[in-house]
């Protein structure tokens, strides 16, 4: 007949009882049932916290965010395109975008090392302001990543995919030609637009 | 009285009905933990905002447009997922833009998931956020009337389901510096 071990029935000193229940398999006093179910009931716990590891072993999955960010084009004016005191060959006026110092000059500003795309119209009217009379302009345009006029390339149809330099400049020249054979006397204005943009 | 409480215990961490029933035999021999989770990447790409000019401000990619992991396992396990980011993406990666607001963009986590066996962003749930950390916790698939763990099986892959988390958020741009900008979004899913 199986008998409940007389775990009550000791009598230890406070010091050992403190130690029987701290450290169960320490007192010689601890009975041996006692002693068998602490240690299925550590292996028990051992397994639960295995379990628990290994919950807690996932999956892990990384994920890029990524975004390119360009600079906003800036388009400053250096100086205009300057007409005055040209010589004329037959009433018609030529400023060599590359060659001339009379070539108006800009200078783009964005993204270093970005593309960019240059367009333009290259006939423009250029309107008296005091009566109807018109000129036809025929823009020419160069451009160059380093601030040399006389190394610029003229931008043709061709050669309009184009890029910044290190510090995010890009530098355009001017000019263009316009016969004056006909024209009345007076001021004549129009604008030249110029569009860049990032491809 | 100390013997019947041990037992108890023994009892009571032995005898677990739900770490049982993936092998359908006695008790112990086999653990839902055990069982396998895959996550794949469904759309194959970052979270990639694409080209955004400086200074232009808030920039938001939604839930139809987010990155989407596919969480595979059996169809009751209920599963911890945990999302953490950087809260700026800096410019080549470079910690020193931490404090540095000319190559930071901050940037905003949103997440959420769809667990009724559907990759549909619409019926998806929103996470819990904090911060740049999303956290949720819910079962592979819910509704389908199959949440009850079948009381033994021994091909789980016959019982897997599909559930799906949604990345997405948000950065601004500000007046910093053009370049590539980058950081990391850390997936973890655990049992639960």
């Amino acid at each position: 007949m199986f008998q409940y071990p007389r775990l009550i029935n000791f009598t230890i000193s406070e010091p050992e009882k403190t130690k029987a229940i701290i450290y169960p398999f320490y007192s010689e006093y601890t009975c041996p049932m006692l002693k068998y179910l602490t240690f299925v009931f550590t292996i028990s716990l051992l397994h639960t916290a295995n379990s628990f590891a290994q919950q807690n072993t996932g999956q892990r999955v990384s994920v890029t965010i990524s975004a390119e960010i360009i600079s906003s084009i800036d388009l400053i004016t250096v100086r205009p395109i300057d007409f005055s005191n040209t010589g004329r060959n037959d009433g018609q006026i030529t400023i060599n975008p590359v060659l001339s110092g009379r070539a108006g000059k800009m200078i783009a500003q964005g993204t270093p090392g970005a593309s960019f795309r240059i367009t333009f119209l290259r006939q423009r009217d250029l309107v008296n302001i005091d009566g109807d009379n018109v000129l036809f302009f025929s823009y020419m345009v160069s451009g160059n990543a380093e601030d040399d006029q006389s190394t610029s390339e003229l931008l043709e149809d061709d050669n309009r995919a184009l890029q910044f330099n290190e510090s995010g400049q890009f530098f355009i020249w001017v000019g263009g030609d316009v016969n004056l054979q006909s024209a009345p006397p007076g001021n004549y204005e129009g604008e030249f637009t110029l569009e860049i943009e990032y491809i | 009285m100390p013997i019947r409480l041990l037992v108890l215990l023994i009892i009571l961490s032995v005898y677990n009905p739900a770490r049982t029933l993936a092998q359908g035999g006695p008790p112990g021999s086999g653990d839902l933990e055990d069982l396998p989770i895959t996550v794949l990447e469904l759309d194959g790409s970052n979270l990639d905002f694409g080209q955004i000019i400086a200074n232009s401000g808030l920039h938001i990619i939604d839930i139809n447009s987010s990155k989407v992991l596919g969480i595979t396992a059996v169809r009751f396990l209920d599963v911890l997922v945990e999302i953490t980011a950087g809260d700026a993406l800096l410019l080549n990666n470079d910690p020193s833009c931490n404090s540095d607001p000319t190559c930071r963009l901050p940037f905003t986590l949103d997440a959420a998931y769809a667990n009724e066996g559907t990759n549909d962003p619409s019926a998806a749930t929103p996470f819990t956020i904090n911060g740049n950390t999303a956290i949720a916790s819910f079962r592979i698939r819910q509704g389908g009337g199959n949440n009850i763990p079948p009381p033994a099986f021994r091909n789980p892959e016959r019982f897997e389901d599909t559930a799906y988390v949604y990345i997405f958020g948000s950065i601004t741009a500000g007046n910093v510096t053009g370049g590539i900008y980058t950081n990391t979004i850390n997936v973890t899913v655990v049992h639960d």
